[in-house]
């Protein structure tokens, strides 16, 4: 989960403020994935009938693959960005991000 | 006043000769007044109207379709429409049996997916093993099947499973032994778990996920799985915990090899020259000091003997679910391919019972080979003269493979010889373009020739799968029996086929 | 999201932050929450009450919300505690 590197010499005892904002952003990805996945494994895997107040077992498999299969999108999709990145830096276009 | 047209006076008296024939027209005009019902003569037929007809006559529909009889269509309509309706037949008929079939297992196993689970808990988990086909180039076709027939009904009754493929022979077997060696690493404490899963809220103690483990089950498709698994369950329980790096190994047993040495320069002239320009007797190249081979590195670690040693008894097995799998290829196969297309039906059966089975859980213990039946059954015994056991399970789908197969370690034999005369030549190109000795042509710019560390890079990724290939094939060809040990008398069991099944109440297939 | 490089004042402020946005987070789970349950649950405007089923709805929706929350929490603690091994056995 960690993309984003660590820079910035701490100056001693006290706070690098550019380690902190990244160490936020990154919480704040990484909570705003974790909540995007809650809510669309909740609406593939649970029936909106409400009849018990239990998951049942094909739920929790239901969850459990769903959770997975997110999270490989989720690197897919990162890998399929950074190459597109690349090629246009090293093509030296910045203009293909608008084609995106 | 009309008279009979033609009338007497168009002909004139009859004159004396030969009588001629009266003529007599052979259309007579109709006159609406002589469509009677019941006219006594005439071209026109009676017309019994009755029943429907009498209805549909005033429906428009033209009355000569009233009157028009069934009548088969023509001799090849007849043979094109009847084969190509009991094709047909066979196809539908066959589809809707697997549809039935599939959803009576189903329906059956359903309520099991109802169940509450809590959240931290996992539900049962099955291994699914499958192997590569000898003579198949698709490695995935023993897992396709299972996907097909077997999971429906995993998935419907919420089992887990988790399937694991050998893409080349061997390579199952690979698995599995460096699986149990890791296991028994972390048995024996020389490993240790890592700290992050240790954290985890859902970690188990081992002996917690030991009994999950064991209540889940290993599903085995196809007699070639079967043998790589045997095999490397024997391996890993019988060699030593050391981490062993396969392609290190091979890398310094190549580099000793000598395949990449100098070519002799042959010695003529003047001994000072020849002493001046001759490399030494003992050819070595002289980027061969760069890559002096060095003592086997087995990183460093010293494993107690008392560790290394294969334990005399082996912890139990989850149960193993055996599914007969045979995949036809070649063109001879090709009538067995149609059969299966138009019967799908059994293998939709016999996947979803085999499923049941591991569901329901009802297991057996395996059925060990005494010392006899390891020394008489391999393929050229008849099968009803040796004693069977579960060893031989699904032997007779070693029949099917192609006999392309059997000249594995001909053709690698070939692509080695092909390979290391084809390699001498490269190699000089590569050292001359590499010391400058000579300009790159045309053709070289646009397609520069491998450099001698590709080629060595080339030569170890070659030997490393020809080896591996030959190791495969050895543990699944047919003559080979499969790997048995003592050790594995009492931690096999087999899932059976609960006693609903037997019954003859159920539906039965044609 | 490794925190262990960092020193002992940028571990405190950190952990307020954390704070914050826990509290943040759970407000906005907590709306989420009450729109999903009521717009799947509550179908019947001739009565101005809850009905008792449309509670029991309301109840199951909530729990369900929440063991579901739990269980993909696990889930996602095991992938990232995998994805720390993977990144550690190189080293």
């Amino acid at each position: 989960m960690s993309f984003l590197g660590r820079g910035g010499s701490t100056p001693t005892g006290g706070v690098n403020p550019e380690r902190i904002d990244m160490a936020v952003t990154e919480l704040d990805t990484v909570t705003d994935f974790f909540n995007r996945m809650v809510s669309s494994c909740h609406a593939k895997c649970i029936s909106t009938r409400y009849a018990d107040a239990d998951l049942n077992k094909g739920e929790s498999v239901c969850i459990d693959r769903c959770v997975a299969k997110f999270s490989e999108v989720q690197k897919k999709v990162g890998e399929k960005l950074q190459n597109r990145g690349a090629a246009a830096a090293s093509a030296g276009g910045a203009g293909s991000f608008t084609g995106l | 006043m009309d008279g009979d047209f033609p009338n007497e006076d168009m002909f004139p008296a009859e004159e004396p000769g030969p009588p001629r024939p009266k003529f007599e027209p052979r259309f007579r005009t109709l006159r609406p007044r002589e469509m009677s019902v019941n006219g006594a003569e005439g071209d026109v037929k009676p017309r019994k109207v009755s029943g429907i007809r009498t209805v549909l006559s005033y429906t428009g529909i033209p009355p000569s379709w009233l009157d028009k009889r069934p009548k088969l269509p023509s001799r090849n309509w007849l043979i094109f429409l009847s084969t190509v309706s009991t094709v047909a037949g066979f196809y539908i008929y066959d589809r809707q049996q697997c549809k039935k079939i599939k959803r009576e297992y189903i329906e059956r196993v359903k309520h099991l997916a109802e169940e509450p689970l809590g959240t931290l808990e996992r539900p049962r988990k099955v291994t699914v093993y499958g192997a590569k086909w000898p003579g198949d180039e698709d490695y995935d076709q023993s897992l396709k099947y299972f996907r097909k027939y077997v999971k429906p009904v995993l998935v419907a009754a919420a089992v887990d499973y988790e399937m694991i493929n050998g893409k080349r022979h061997g390579e199952l077997a690979r698995r599995t032994a460096d699986e149990i060696k890791s296991r028994r690493r972390l048995a024996a404490g020389i490993d240790s778990p890592s700290p992050y899963t240790e954290a985890l809220p859902t970690r188990l103690p081992p002996d917690e996920e030991y009994k999950q483990e064991l209540a889940g089950g290993i599903v085995i498709v196809g007699r070639p799985a079967f043998k790589e698994f045997m095999a490397g369950l024997q391996k890993g329980w019988s060699e030593g915990l050391e981490k062993v790096d396969a392609e290190e190994d091979l890398a310094q047993e190549l580099s000793m090899d000598g395949r990449f040495d100098e070519p002799e320069v042959p010695e003529e002239g003047i001994a000072v020259e020849a002493t001046a320009f001759t490399p030494s007797p003992i050819v070595f190249s002289p980027l061969q000091h760069l890559n002096q081979p060095k003592p086997a590195k087995r990183s460093g670690e010293n494993i107690s003997s008392s560790l290394n040693t294969p334990p005399s008894t082996i912890p139990l097995l989850p149960p193993l679910l055996l599914v007969p799998f045979i995949d036809y290829i070649g063109f001879t196969q090709v009538p067995l391919m149609l059969w299966d297309f138009f019967n799908q039906r059994h293998k939709v059966r016999a996947g979803a019972r085999a499923a049941y089975s591991l569901i329901i859980g009802e297991t057996r213990p395996f059925d060990s080979p005494s010392a006899e039946t390891r020394l008489f059954t391999d393929i050229t015994t008849p099968d009803n003269e040796a004693p069977s056991s579960d060893i031989d399970f699904d032997r007779s789908a070693e029949a099917y493979y192609k006999r392309s197969t059997s000249a594995l370690a001909g053709e690698i034999e070939k692509a080695r010889t092909k390979f290391y005369e084809a390699l001498p030549a490269k190699l000089a190109t590569a050292r001359a373009l590499a010391r400058g000795e000579r300009e790159y042509t045309k053709e070289e710019n646009e397609r520069p020739p491998p450099s001698e560390m590709e080629l060595r890079a080339e030569r170890l990724k070659k030997e490393l799968r020809w080896r591996r290939d030959l190791e495969g094939w050895e543990i699944v060809k047919p003559a080979t029996k499969v790997a048995w040990d003592d050790r594995f008398k009492d931690i096999l069991r087999l899932f059976v086929d609960p006693p609903s099944e037997t019954e003859p109440t159920l539906s039965n297939d044609s | 999201m490794d925190f262990s490089n960092f020193n002992a004042a940028e571990q405190a402020q950190m952990s307020k932050i954390i704070e914050k946005k826990q509290m943040q987070d759970f407000l906005k789970m907590y709306s989420n929450l009450v729109e999903k349950c009521f717009n799947s649950c509550c179908n019947d405007f001739t009565s101005k009450a809850l009905s008792s089923k449309e509670e029991q709805c309301v109840m199951n929706c909530t729990e369900k919300f929440i063991k579901h929350s739990e269980r993909i929490g696990a889930r996602f603690a095991e992938l990232n505690a995998e994805a720390m091994n993977a990144a550690q056995t190189p080293s």
